[in-house]
This record gives structure tokens, C-alpha cells and sequence, in this order.
């Protein structure tokens, strides 16, 4: 017996946000903004993509993991390896790599996460300074601290893209898909699966769930977003170099995933955004940006842990639990209806 | 020859034990991981420096001084970063408020002291001969104080009482209460202990390397030796950082550019062997 | 015809020092509720926990419908068919009341990640619950948050969340503690819903005599870890033993 009640305006104030976000995003940024603008918001669009990565291990599954600029090292690496070196069309580069990088993710994890919570937290950190320190010296393969240049931009079909607009609306039709396929996660069973395994273990694991597998897959999926941010990335530079991929930044990307919202792949989006547009905006206050940023986060984490979009979110169910807004699906005794059990209780 | 670099690295390695130690104290009494650690051990480095070169107190007024910045540092440190968080329902908050702090106290540093690397002079000047071998004091030095505190705090919380309670408060925060026990008092208590330790190991370092911001990136290496030694107790992160200390000084016979990379190629075999550190608990046992 | 569900032989298991089962051997039927009483402390939760897979046990065997599952890991045994509510119902707290239960129908349909992923986002089933939340006897909004139900609702709803797994075994720990008399009887409803229309066996921990009198056929009795009595509701009340340890003193039987 399902009741339909009126549709919050809020949710259509969501909806409305997130089409103009789309809008703003795809026509009005490439017609007017300055290539410079382009360009950082282009960076923005792939940190946005490895963010994703941290939505899944994160957001979605609990667990703290420094380990996506690892995933963006290879992923990168790899494409521009199998572009410069071996001619492969960067497009295809880039989705071959990014199914080495989930290969490679599946085995690390399978190790990784044999450990509980701070330890595994601990071994990414780890992991990070070992890729890093593979990236910065292994001159042979990753061009060590000079990196690797000239790297064939974006090939689609034959047709090289040259301008900085056309190379961005491609990064937003690939951060489309990324967030689709994120959403859709949230709904299939692995995604309920890892929900669980973030809440409550011990019931995830009544429930039928192989917490450790569940675990493992996350880490690969979530490298493979890292793995493709690093391709995109290292096409879009025609450039590679070791420094792309350190423990700050990694720090960098968890911190744009709470600050917008960990448990929302728009809200991640939002602080990807963010992050990487303040410095711009607050340009004139140069000198104390890194301190702001330090104080915001710690501030951040005490009163608005769940993000933008969190806050959004719980305002709306507040007001939707005092307006009575919202589908909503009533099962068991109605109030009215006496019929039920051999007792009726009356619910609070 | 290979004595000096023995010494060398066995130095370096106590500086990560420090290091260590001061974060393996909060992992075990408060629960965190501290990302910010290697910049209270940076502060260490500033403060004395300040104390010693700026304020020109002598020796033993710049210790105590120091020691009393570092606690009262420590108290603030925890009720801005951890206090506030301590029931938060995401665990990652702390961590990540951990991240924002060692940046503020990064640019805090900055703001006061300035970017340029400061220069501070041994503590114990002069150089050992031992038959043709060249030790520098400051090492042993270094060797000997990192050693009595770093076993001075493992006693402390494993066999005195009141590093005990401190324990059982982290562990059980509602019994320790129940049964009388402030658990801000020891909190508090334990992070004042961190800062303190990783301040003087910051004071110990810095007639070798510059009294720079980047300080702070020793901690890292602390990490490796974590790893390597076993993750959650004092020993097995001294151990460690002991062996990456010692790896790193001979590393450098045959090569300075790989250096970082054997050591932490050393990190990747523990971490596929033995991913809790030779010291640490075995995988089998059950949650 | 009830089938043996669930066999228990010379289970043992120690914490330490501390013995919490001792040579515990038991036999549940499918369509029956089987209780589990004792002092508090005696190791009956220990029990559901060596039961499910939570623990691994000392020494013993442990076998489901004749297949030995003593070494499988829990979530096999939950996906053989291994139901569990926990005192302190364990509910998601960040997902919605919908999420919590379509955990379990994953279980209970046998719901794949392929299938989930290429198919429509398959619906709760409503169905099935409706009819289990009326006999509950309250109502609630999908939509809602976990946190909106009561206690004794939540309670109500994990036996629901069991009963939706399609277990074989349904291992129910202690519904009744803070459940009022009305909410107790609709609890032991859905019980009897469970054992008379899906033939389930149930293991019941219960300190409420009244229900384990009432639904129980068989019971066992714990202390210390140890069996202390286990047969039929009229000889177990009868047990001088059991007088002793649990029922007390002032027992008139």
C-alpha cells in the first residue's frame, strides 16, 4: 500500500542544483571561460574522478585509504607508456591501463586487507612512499624526477584534440559516466554489501556478506577511478613526472572528498571544485591560503564532517520529517486500519 | 669507516624511533593515528632554537622551558584536534583533522620564524677518535638521550600504574570512567607525553639538518620503521627505525640517488611477508 | 515431517582461563522453537556466536542440516541458511529502513552483483513483509531512518529482517528484553509465523519464562557453560538443577 505524498521542494530545489551544475558545467565554463580557467578547472575535473575512487573505499565502504595517487602513478605511467612507446591510440591507452591499474589494485589489496582499520590506513601510507619513491627513481621506466614529456594528447578516432575546450568537454563526458557508474553501485548488491561492512561488520557478516572480498573489490574499484584520473591526466599534460603523484596530494583528495560530502559522488564533486578553485578566487590572500586551509580542515571535521551535500542532505530530511515531504512507502498497520497482529500497538 | 656509518645510521634510526614511539603512544592509548606528529617534532626543532639562539638562555632553562612548551603544545593539540572528535561517527574526521593541523602549525611556523632554513650548532660539540674512526659527539648524543626516554616512556605506560590506566582508559573509555578515571586527564596526559618526547627528538636533530619546515617529512620514515618493525608496540617501531636508520647510512656506499628506494623495497617485502612487522600481532588472530 | 537441522557435538570453547561452553551437544528440529536459558553469564550468546561463525570453536563439531560447517566462515553459514538477531538489534545507521532490509533479501533471493548490475535495481518485495509487520503489529515508512523506530520496534524488525533471509535456522537472541507485553506477544507471533509457515528452526534466548514456557518444545539449560538440563518444558521446570542454579530458591515446583 504504497501513500504518495506531495514532493518535497527541496528535492526539486536538489534537482534543480545539480541541472544547473550540468549546465553551467558544459556550456557556459567552455564558451567564456579564459583557457587559464579552463585549464585549472580541467584539473579540478580529474582530481574529481580519483575522488571517486575515495567515495567508493571511503565514503562507501569505511576505510581510510591514502592509496589513490598510487592507483593515479600507474594508471598514468601506463598509459603513457603504451601511448609513447608503443603507439596505441591514448584513448584505448587509457582504458587498457586502467584495467592494469584494477589488476594491480586486486593484488595489493588482497594483501592489504588481511589488516583491521588503522593498520590498513597505516600500510597506505606506506604504499604511497613506495610507488613514489618507484616513480621518482626508476629513470628507465618513468623518466624519474624529470618525468616523461611529449605525451600524445587525446585521440578520438583519428582526430587529435588540440584546443584546451575540446580536451575539457572530454573530460566532462568521462566524469559523467564516472558518476553514473558510481550511483550505480550504490544500488547493486556489492554496494549494500559495502554499506554494511562500513556500519557494522558483524551484522554485514550474518547477512551472508564476504566482509574481506567485499573490502578487496572496493579497493579495486576505487583504483580503478584513481587509474583513470592518472591517464586522463597524464594526456591532458602531455606530461608525467613523479611529483604528480604525492602523499600531499593524496591528502589533498581525501579532504576534497569530505569537504563536499563523502557519502555523495556530487558533493564529492563540489569539493573537488572547491578545493581546487579557492586558491584562485582568494588569489590576493596568497600568503595565509595554506593556513586557512589547515584551520578549515581541522574545523571542517568538527562541525560539518558529512560535507556540503551532507548538510544539504540532513536539512532536507529535517524539513521533510516537519512538512511530511516525500515518497513515502508505509508498511505494516495503518492507524486507522484495527486489523493486524493478535496485539495492535499504536506506533510513536 | 663502517663504524661511523654504523653510528650514523643508528642515530638517524633512534631520531625515526622517536618519532615512532611518540605516534605508537597515541596509537595505543588514544586510538589515533597522527599525521601530525612530525610537525610537533619540526616545533621541537624551532622551539629550542628560538629558546637557545634568540632568547639566549642557557642549556638547561632551554630543556626545561622547552619541555613545558612542548606539554602545554601537547594539551592544545589534543583538544583541537582530538577532543572535539573523540565520538564523532565518522573515525576518518580525526585523521584527516590531523592532516589540517600539521599544515596550520606548518604555516604557523612559517608565519613566525620565516622560510628560510635556520642554522642551530651542536649540542655536544667535538668528535670521538676511536682508532681512526671519526664519531661526532652530536650522535652519540643523539643515540644515548633517544634511548633513556624512548625506554623511559615504554616503562612508563607498561609498567608504572599510571601509564597502565592510561592504557585501560583508551581501551574502555566507559569503564575507565565508571571506575574513577578522568579519561580527559589522561588523554591529555598522553599527548603531552608525545610532543614532549618528538620535541626533544626535534631539539637532538637539528644540528644536522637545516631548522626547516620540511622537518616534519622525517615522519614518513618513522612510518617505514613502524612497518617494518610491527605496527601497535614500542619495540618492534624502535626496531624498525632502527634497521631503516642503519639501511640508510649504508645504502649511501653505493648509492645516494636509490637510497629511499631500497628502503622502502625493504618495506615491500615486509609488507608481503609479514604485512603486521615482524613484531607485530600475527594476522590469525581473531577480531 | 520436521527434519535435524541443527547438531551440536561436545562443543567446546575458552576465552583465556574462562570456559564458556563445555561439552555442549544439543539437536534442533526444523518447525520448532528450541530454548536456551541459564544465568546470565551461563554462555548462551557465546553459544549463538560459536553457532553462527562469529567464534571459532575449541574443539567439537558443529553440523547444519548435515553438512559440517565447524570450520566455515560465518558469512557461508549466514548464506546456508543461518539466521541471527543480536540483543542490541544491529542495524545500519546511515542507510534508510528499505537499505537495512534489502540486505536482507540480497540473502534471502539469492540476489548477485552481475544481476543487480545489469538488471532493474530490483525492488524490496513487499509482500512478504507486509504480512510479517502486521502480525508485528506496528507500521513504519520505508523511507524512514532506523533511528525513527523504538526499541522494541527494532527488536520487532530484526526477527522480521531474519525471517526475510529465508533461514533455515533463525538464532534470536533475548526479543523480549525491553519489549513491553503487547510487543512480546507479537513477538513470539512472528516465532510461530516462522516455524508453522516456513518450517524454521528456532533457537530462542529468553529470560522471560512466560515465552519460553509458552512457545518452546524443547529447552536447554546452561550454566557455566556447561548443559545442565535439556528435554521438554514440563521435565526441565521439574529439574532439581535448574531450580537450583536459575530458577531460584523460592521455586515451589
Amino acid at each position: 500500500m504504497k501513500k504518495l505524498t506531495k514532493n518535497a521542494p527541496l528535492s526539486y530545489i536538489k534537482l534543480g542544483m545539480m541541472l544547473a551544475v550540468i549546465i553551467v558545467m558544459a556550456v557556459i565554463v567552455p564558451v567564456t571561460s579564459r583557457v587559464y580557467t579552463l585549464t585549472v578547472i580541467s584539473g579540478a575535473l580529474i582530481y574529481f574522478v580519483a575522488c571517486l575512487g575515495n567515495y567508493v573505499i571511503l565514503g562507501m565502504c569505511g576505510m581510510v585509504s591514502f592509496a589513490s595517487v598510487t592507483f593515479m602513478g600507474i594508471g598514468g605511467y601506463a598509459s603513457a607508456l603504451l601511448s609513447s612507446r608503443l603507439g596505441i591510440n591514448s584513448i584505448v591507452a587509457m582504458l587498457l591501463s586502467t584495467i592494469l591499474t584494477m589488476i594491480v589494485a586486486l593484488l595489493i589489496g588482497m594483501i592489504l586487507m588481511r589488516l583491521k582499520g588503522t593498520f590498513f590506513t597505516f600500510s597506505t601510507v606506506a604504499l604511497v612512499q613506495i610507488s613514489y619513491s618507484i616513480f621518482n627513481s626508476w629513470k628507465e621506466v618513468t623518466g624519474g624526477p624529470n618525468g616523461l614529456a611529449n605525451l600524445p594528447p587525446f585521440e578520438i578516432f583519428g582526430i587529435s584534440l588540440s584546443s584546451y575546450k575540446q580536451s575539457y568537454i572530454l573530460l566532462l563526458v568521462f566524469c559523467v559516466i564516472c558518476v553514473l557508474l558510481a550511483l550505480k553501485l550504490r544500488k547493486t548488491t556489492l554496494g549494500r554489501a559495502m554499506n554494511s561492512v562500513r556500519d557494522n561488520e558483524i551484522a554485514a557478516k550474518t547477512m551472508g556478506i564476504n566482509v574481506y572480498w567485499t573490502k578487496v573489490i572496493a579497493f579495486a574499484i576505487a583504483a580503478m577511478f584513481a587509474g583513470l584520473a592518472g591517464a586522463l591526466m597524464v594526456h591532458y599534460n602531455h606530461f608525467v613526472v613523479s611529483t604528480y603523484f604525492t602523499f600531499d596530494i593524496s591528502t589533498k583528495m581525501i579532504i576534497m572528498t569530505m569537504l563536499g560530502g563523502v557519502d555523495n559522488p556530487i558533493g564529492v564533486f563540489l569539493g573537488a571544485i572547491l578545493i581546487t578553485m579557492l586558491p584562485e578566487w582568494l588569489k590576493p590572500l596568497q600568503e595565509y591560503i595554506r593556513l586557512v586551509y589547515g584551520v578549515g580542515v581541522m574545523l571542517l571535521m568538527v562541525f560539518m564532517p558529512q560535507g556540503i551535500w551532507g548538510v544539504i542532505e540532513s536539512t532536507e530530511k529535517k524539513l521533510s520529517r516537519k512538512f511530511k515531504w516525500g515518497k513515502k512507502t508505509v508498511i505494516g498497520v495503518d492507524d486507522k486500519n484495527a486489523q493486524g497482529g493478535p496485539n495492535v500497538t499504536v506506533s510513536a | 669507516m663502517y663504524l661511523q656509518l654504523l653510528v650514523t645510521g643508528i642515530s638517524m634510526g633512534m631520531i625515526y624511533a622517536m618519532l615512532a614511539t611518540g605516534v605508537v603512544l597515541l596509537v595505543r592509548a588514544v586510538g589515533v593515528l597522527n599525521f601530525a606528529e612530525g610537525e610537533l617534532f619540526m616545533l621541537g626543532a624551532y622551539v629550542t632554537y628560538a629558546l637557545t639562539y634568540q632568547a639566549n638562555l642557557p642549556l638547561y632553562a632551554t630543556i626545561l622551558l622547552a619541555v613545558l612548551v612542548f606539554a602545554i603544545f601537547g594539551a592544545l593539540f589534543m583538544f583541537s584536534v582530538y577532543w572535539p572528535l573523540r565520538k564523532s561517527k565518522w573515525p576518518a574526521t580525526i585523521i584527516i583533522s590531523t592532516l589540517g593541523a600539521s599544515v596550520t602549525i606548518k604555516e604557523i611556523v612559517k608565519m613566525i620564524w620565516g622560510n628560510i632554513p635556520l642554522v642551530a650548532k651542536p649540542i655536544v660539540a667535538g668528535v670521538l677518535e676511536i682508532g681512526g674512526a671519526k664519531l661526532e659527539y652530536q650522535y652519540l648524543f643523539i643515540i644515548v638521550i633517544g634511548a633513556l626516554l624512548i625506554l623511559g616512556v615504554s616503562l612508563l605506560f607498561d609498567k608504572l600504574y599510571v601509564g597502565v590506566i592510561m592504557q585501560a582508559a583508551a581501551q574502555n573509555k566507559y569503564s575507565a570512567e565508571l571506575l574513577g578515571i578522568a579519561t580527559i586527564v589522561t588523554t591529555a596526559a598522553t599527548y603531552m607525553i608525545s610532543a614532549s618526547l618528538v620535541g626533544i627528538g626535534g631539539w637532538l636533530v637539528s644540528p644536522l639538518f637545516l631548522v626547516s619546515t620540511s622537518l616534519g617529512s622525517l615522519l614518513l620514515k618513522g612510518f617505514a620503521g613502524m612497518v617494518i618493525g610491527g605496527f601497535g608496540n614500542v619495540k618492534g617501531a624502535v626496531m624498525g627505525c632502527l634497521l631503516i636508520g642503519i639501511i640508510e647510512s649504508f645504502a649511501t656506499l653505493f648509492t645516494t640517488t636509490y637510497k629511499d628506494a631500497i628502503v622502502f623495497l625493504v618495506l615491500i617485502i615486509v609488507l608481503i611477508i609479514r604485512p603486521t612487522g615482524f613484531f607485530g600481532p600475527k594476522i590469525s588472530e581473531k577480531a | 515431517m520436521s527434519q535435524l537441522v541443527l547438531k551440536l557435538t561436545d562443543v567446546n570453547k575458552s576465552f583465556g582461563g574462562v570456559v564458556v561452553a563445555k561439552n555442549v551437544s544439543c539437536e534442533v528440529q526444523s518447525g520448532s522453537i528450541f530454548g536456551l536459558i541459564g544465568p546470565n553469564g551461563a554462555g548462551k550468546t557465546t553459544l549463538l556466536n560459536l553457532i553462527s561463525g562469529i567464534y571459532d570453536v575449541d574443539s567439537g563439531k558443529i553440523e547444519f542440516c548435515g553438512q559440517d560447517i565447524t570450520k566455515s566462515p560465518a558469512h557461508y553459514r549466514a548464506r546456508l541458511g543461518i539466521g541471527r538477531t543480536f540483543q542490541t538489534p544491529r542495524f545500519l545507521t546511515r542507510a534508510n529502513i528499505e537499505e537495512n532490509l534489502m540486505l536482507a533479501t540480497d540473502l534471502g533471493d539469492k540476489n548477485s552483483f552481475l544481476g543487480s548490475l545489469t538488471g532493474r535495481a530490483k525492488e524490496l518485495d513487499i509482500g512478504e513483509l507486509q504480512t510479517l509487520t502486521r502480525i508485528a503489529g506496528f507500521s513504519f515508512n520505508l523511507e524512514d531512518d532506523i533511528s525513527s523506530l523504538t526499541f522494541g520496534q527494532q527488536k520487532l524488525l530484526e526477527i522480521i529482517r531474519a525471517i526475510l533471509t529465508k533461514p533455515k535456522l533463525m538464532l534470536v537472541d533475548e526479543p523480549a528484553a525491553g519489549l513491553n507485553n503487547a510487543e512480546m506477544q507479537n513477538a513470539i507471533a512472528l516465532l510461530e509465523w516462522a516455524i508453522k509457515q516456513r518450517d524454521i528452526g528456532v533457537i530462542l534466548i529468553e529470560h522471560s519464562m512466560d515465552m519460553i514456557m509458552s512457545v518452546c518444545s524443547r529447552i536447554m539449560v546452561l550454566n557455566f557453560g556447561s548443559v545442565i538440563a535439556n528435554g521438554d518444558p514440563e521435565e526441565v521446570a521439574a529439574n532439581d538443577e535448574v531450580i537450583a542454579a536459575y530458577l531460584g530458591r523460592d521455586a515451589d515446583a
